[in-house]
């Protein structure tokens, strides 16, 4: 990333901060409804060193990543499969398209029918919320890669498993990454929905629970903190579709 | 030798060739010229299986062959290197011997210091000499190519041309070169074949001598019928 765009990036989280802040300090509105960001950042420092944070976190990650990879990993592989094969996508694109149209949050009541309250529910719906977009921007992908690419696999008779890993993936990886940015967002909705429902740890349990104590500012931390993830994944699938896509930039 | 047997090729209405007949030669380079969407380009395809033919045959012996695309159609994930191994990708060998012809072609084509380079560091010419590495590295008995100089500006084009008729004549490789540069045609070809529109007629077959060459008189009336046979269409 270049140093002007990321200071002007910092400048505009600052300024906002800076605003909010002067906004609760002269009344402007009800700072105990909405804590300034000085009492919401203390209020996180105190939950740091209580060890509170970290062992939500750690809760919330324990169902949030394998979640994630369960999603991701299934929506590259069957959008790999339904974007090749004519009959695949026939089959599954109505289905699909149907699945992902419904809310996460409306199945968290099924998924501790069918699983409990335990761990096990928290992951399967954070998969499910993360297998549509990779899914359907994989299809996408693979039903957008150049038919010369094709031709050139076709005419050196490269075996299908090498048509895959070497033109199909590589040539749709710009749209599987989109996939997967979506899906970080789509998967903390649905830990945040499932941890607000049946947990006893995690950010999102934080958030309820401080709400029915009425800590709007450690409610308020939990919230920034939940979006400070949230960058913070997307940060790291951005560098890493960098890396993998270097020949893109790479001399 | 490749033969067309009364090969017909439909697009639903469309015939771009009504039982066509045509026999190309072992080791002959052959250029095909034809209007833009008479169907050159589908002619290749057939040779190399990219296009199912409505009716008759192609007799052409189990060769292997190398396909050069109009546009290069390198991978730009792939280094050089990789790109031109991707043309070995059908062959059960090591590593080690694949790398081996990959250095060998790329040597003959002046790629050897840009074998770990990606596409988009190389400039147009260097890109479809590596096309050209990726379609020689497997020693094809056929080569087809689909004017794949039209991209390049004329010195590159020039030299890559004349890299390229070296190498075809020292490998004895059948070639076959779709274009609709005369000019091209003239300098490269030991046989000119002249193809109609819709369907696809040969109108003009005719055989020259690279070896002794001809005077400019008699290269300049052939370019005339050329001219003239194409005009006809």
């Amino acid at each position: 990333m270049k140093i002007k765009p990321l200071l002007i990036g910092i400048g505009a989280f600052v300024l906002l901060g800076v605003a909010w802040e002067i906004a609760a300090d002269t009344g402007v509105y009800d700072a105990t409804i909405l804590p300034p960001p000085s009492v919401s950042f203390s209020a996180l420092i105190k939950l740091a060193q209580s060890g509170t944070l970290l062992g939500d976190f750690v809760a919330s990650m324990k169902r949030y990543v394998p979640g994630f990879l369960i999603g991701g990993s299934l929506g590259i592989i069957v959008g790999v499969a339904s974007g090749i094969f004519h009959t695949t996508r026939t089959v599954t694109s109505p289905l699909f398209h149907y699945f992902r149209s419904i809310p996460p949050v409306a199945l968290v009541p099924f998924s501790i029918v069918l699983f409990g309250i335990g761990d096990m529910g928290k992951i399967g719906l954070v998969a499910w919320a993360c297998f549509f977009p990779v899914w359907l921007s994989t299809q996408l992908g693979i039903r957008h890669v150049p038919s010369e690419y094709l031709k050139a696999a076709a005419v050196f008779e490269a075996p299908t498993l090498r048509r895959v890993f070497d033109i199909w993936i590589p040539s749709s990886l710009p749209y599987i990454v989109s996939g997967l940015r979506i899906a970080v967002s789509t998967g903390l909705f649905a830990l945040a929905a499932s941890e607000m429902f049946a947990a006893s740890s995690g950010i999102a349990f934080r958030i309820v629970y401080s709400y029915q104590l009425f800590q709007t500012s450690v409610m308020v931390a939990m919230i920034l903190f939940l979006g400070f993830i949230a960058f913070l994944a997307d940060l790291l699938l951005s560098w890493l579709s960098h890396f993998f896509a270097r020949w893109e930039t790479e001399a | 030798m490749i033969q067309f047997d009364n090969v017909t090729i439909r697009f639903g209405e469309r015939h771009v060739a009504d039982d066509f007949n045509l026999t190309l030669n072992d080791a002959e380079f052959t250029c095909i010229i034809g209007p833009s969407g008479c169907g050159k380009t589908t002619l290749l395809n057939a040779i190399a299986d990219l296009q199912v033919v409505t009716s008759g045959t192609i007799n052409e012996p189990n060769a292997r062959i190398g396909y050069i695309f109009q546009d290069h159609n390198i991978f730009p994930w792939k280094t050089t290197r990789q790109n031109i191994m991707f043309g070995l990708v059908s062959l059960k060998e090591d590593y080690d011997s694949k790398n081996t012809q990959v250095e060998v072609v790329a040597e003959k084509l002046g790629l050897t210091a840009y074998l770990d380079d990606y596409p988009r560091s190389l400039s147009g010419g260097l890109k479809q000499r590596v096309g050209i590495a990726r379609a020689l590295v497997c020693s094809p008995e056929v080569i087809l190519m689909d004017e794949p100089f039209t991209a390049l500006d004329a010195l590159t084009a020039t030299k890559t041309r004349e890299l390229l008729k070296k190498i075809c004549k020292e490998q004895q490789v059948t070639t076959i070169f779709v274009t609709h540069d005369i000019d091209e045609a003239l300098m490269l070809a030991d046989r000119i074949i002249v193809v109609s529109n819709s369907p696809m007629v040969v109108v003009m077959d005719e055989k020259l001598n690279q070896t002794t060459g001809a005077s400019e008189s008699v290269t300049l009336k052939l370019k005339k019928r050329i001219y003239e046979s194409l005009e006809a269409e």
